[in-house]
């Protein structure tokens, strides 16, 4: 933009007289990039050990209750990866996920990425048949290959959010009815 | 009037949410380049960016395209991606480490967040 | 031991009184026992704050071989005193440098500083010359105030080299950094001499620029400094804490105090 130095500086001699003058420094300069501590906390930490599974024979259906997932942290990182653990515990699935309505992983452990690259098409597709009266489309499940992908969606001010579980089977109704309330659990403190 | 304590929790906020993987953040007013809150600034950044933005947004204008909207990212070497997120009359930026943050997490949980609370601390 | 800071510029009108007043009350905010001494013949502390005006201070001490704080006027702030300069006739300004050179004034006033100070700033005349080089001579560390504006650019090694040769015939002074003021990102001049201020003086540079800003009209009109300016001071003031901060951590304030240590708030 400019032919020359608006200050007409002589960067050689500009230098040896910086260091005429400098004072020694007390200590160095603070790094660019402090140690931030400790990295995620337990529930991310679950969620990554493992590596993907090869989908395990689908479990005995047990008639236990499910426990409710309970969020202790506000950290939007825990809350996601305790929600995804959560699921894993709790579902018949090996897979599972947390995409935003763009299809973006917010958090996810077993599955594939193409499972989740799903999610972002699917959920467009999802919003013209939501239009229809009397479709829910705010949950689903889908064969995909030799696999099930259940589904569950709910919005916020801030948009869509999705779990996913991928296994053997579909899950239940009240499966998804649980998914649905652990994921407004979650994103209530997004 | 900007409340810049509102700023300073945004910041620290985001600190919380995207942990190491945010490198550093600021957020300046575009005019004046008067930086108000962040974390690890760098005023080199702030002028090289607002150059940028304005850039971005002239250019934008001058083709008949649609104005700049929330953000735009740039995917830099070293696995890094710069954040500016437009705040209207501020404008902030972030410097990400992708092997470290989540992107779903910025975008559709940090920047929504730092959206709103930026808006806030305008209104006061 | 107490730290002296002289606030210099060969140009003037970049803004050495506001960093240094602004600084002063940053520092004094931050519970440092502050002294801001103006130096300036022109008394540009008193012009600047209101209920100063003509009221004594350096000058009437070196006419009346007073003591070097005689005065020292309180504040607002239990932590910030100034010494004005106090009237100067315009026909006595030359003679106020050799004056103050031959009572050592500025020295005096860093050596009675000691007892109630951590820190003393010394606001400078535009210039190189005069109650300039006292100040200079006299303190530990000088911050060079710089204009985003070419000239200013272009006068900054003249600061350096009169540094340089001070400190060859026996002074103490170093360079503390380089302070950008009136900032603006809309001017590509301005933004250039930025850049190039960055470019070449890098670490000697403090991060914190102070940008030009309607505030610092207001604060001047009303006479205050900007933290004073209303109840909710406005966002280009909290610069200055950003600033003092750079400034404690160069000169190592922190860690200069003997009694580092838990402050009673009830006496």
């Amino acid at each position: 933009m400019m032919g020359r130095s608006v200050s007409w500086t002589e960067p050689e001699k500009l230098a040896a007289l910086l260091a005429s003058v400098a004072p020694p420094r007390p200590a160095a300069l603070v790094p660019l990039v402090p140690a931030m501590g400790a990295m995620r906390a337990a529930g991310g930490a679950r969620a990554r050990t493992a590596a993907v599974t090869p989908p395990a024979p689908a479990p005995p259906a047990p008639k236990k209750v499910t426990p409710r997932l309970v969020q202790t942290s506000d950290n939007p990182s825990d809350r996601l990866d305790a929600l995804v653990g959560w699921t894993l515990d709790h579902q018949p699935c090996t897979g599972a996920f947390v995409a935003d309505d763009n299809g973006l992983t917010l958090a996810a452990h077993g599955i594939s990425e193409a499972h989740v690259a799903l999610v972002g098409p699917l959920l467009s597709a999802l919003v013209a048949v939501r239009a229809i009266p009397g479709i829910d489309a705010s949950r689903g499940a889908l064969w995909l290959g030799t696999n099930m992908m259940s589904w569950v969606e709910t919005r916020t001010e801030r948009g869509g959010f999705c779990l996913g579980a991928v296994g053997r089977e579909a899950l239940s109704i009240e499966a998804l009815d649980e998914l649905r309330d652990a994921l407004d659990t979650t994103v209530r403190g997004l | 009037m900007i409340d810049t304590k509102i700023l300073d929790a945004a910041v620290s906020d985001l600190r919380n949410i995207l942990r190491d993987g945010l490198v550093a953040t600021d957020i300046w007013d575009r005019t004046a380049g008067l930086s108000l809150a962040g974390y690890n600034q760098q005023p080199v950044a702030v002028a090289l960016f607002t150059r940028i933005t304005q850039e971005l947004e002239s250019s934008l204008v001058d083709s008949s395209f649609p104005p700049l909207a929330r953000y735009y990212l740039l995917d830099m070497e070293g696995n890094h991606t710069a954040v500016v997120v437009n705040h209207g009359t501020l404008l902030q930026g972030m410097l990400v480490d992708n092997k470290r943050a989540n992107l779903g997490i910025l975008i559709a949980v940090a920047i929504p967040r730092m959206l709103e609370s930026v808006a806030r601390a305008k209104l006061r | 031991m107490t730290r002296s800071i002289a606030f210099a510029s060969l140009k003037g009108g970049v803004g050495k009184t506001t960093a240094a007043l602004n600084c002063a009350f940053a520092l004094a905010r931050r519970g440092l026992r502050t002294l801001i001494v103006d130096t300036d013949p022109q008394g540009a502390i008193g012009l600047s704050l209101d209920g100063i005006g003509d009221r004594p201070g350096l000058a009437a001490n070196l006419a009346n071989d007073g003591a070097a704080l005689a005065g020292v006027i309180k504040t607002r702030l239990p932590e910030l005193h100034l010494l004005p300069m106090g009237h100067v006739d315009a026909l006595n300004v030359d003679r106020l440098a050799v004056e103050a050179r031959d009572a050592d004034v500025l020295r005096r006033v860093i050596d009675f500083a000691q007892r109630d100070y951590e820190i003393v700033l010394f606001d400078t005349p535009a210039g190189l010359g005069g109650m300039t080089r006292v100040a200079l001579e006299a303190v530990e560390s000088v911050i060079a105030v710089v204009q985003c504006e070419p000239l200013a650019l272009r006068s900054l090694p003249r600061l350096l080299e009169l540094l340089a040769h001070l400190r060859e015939v026996g002074a103490s002074c170093s360079l503390l950094g380089v302070l950008s003021t009136m900032s603006s990102f809309r001017d590509p001049v301005m933004l250039a001499s930025l850049e190039e201020l960055w470019s070449f003086y890098k670490d000697q540079i403090f991060e914190t620029a102070i940008p030009r800003d309607a505030a610092f009209l207001q604060a001047s009109r009303a006479g205050v400094p900007l933290g004073l300016l209303s109840r909710r001071p406005p966002a280009v003031a909290a610069v200055f804490d950003r600033l003092v901060g750079e400034i404690e951590e160069r000169i190592d304030l922190q860690k200069g105090g003997e009694d580092d240590g838990p402050i009673r708030l009830v006496d």
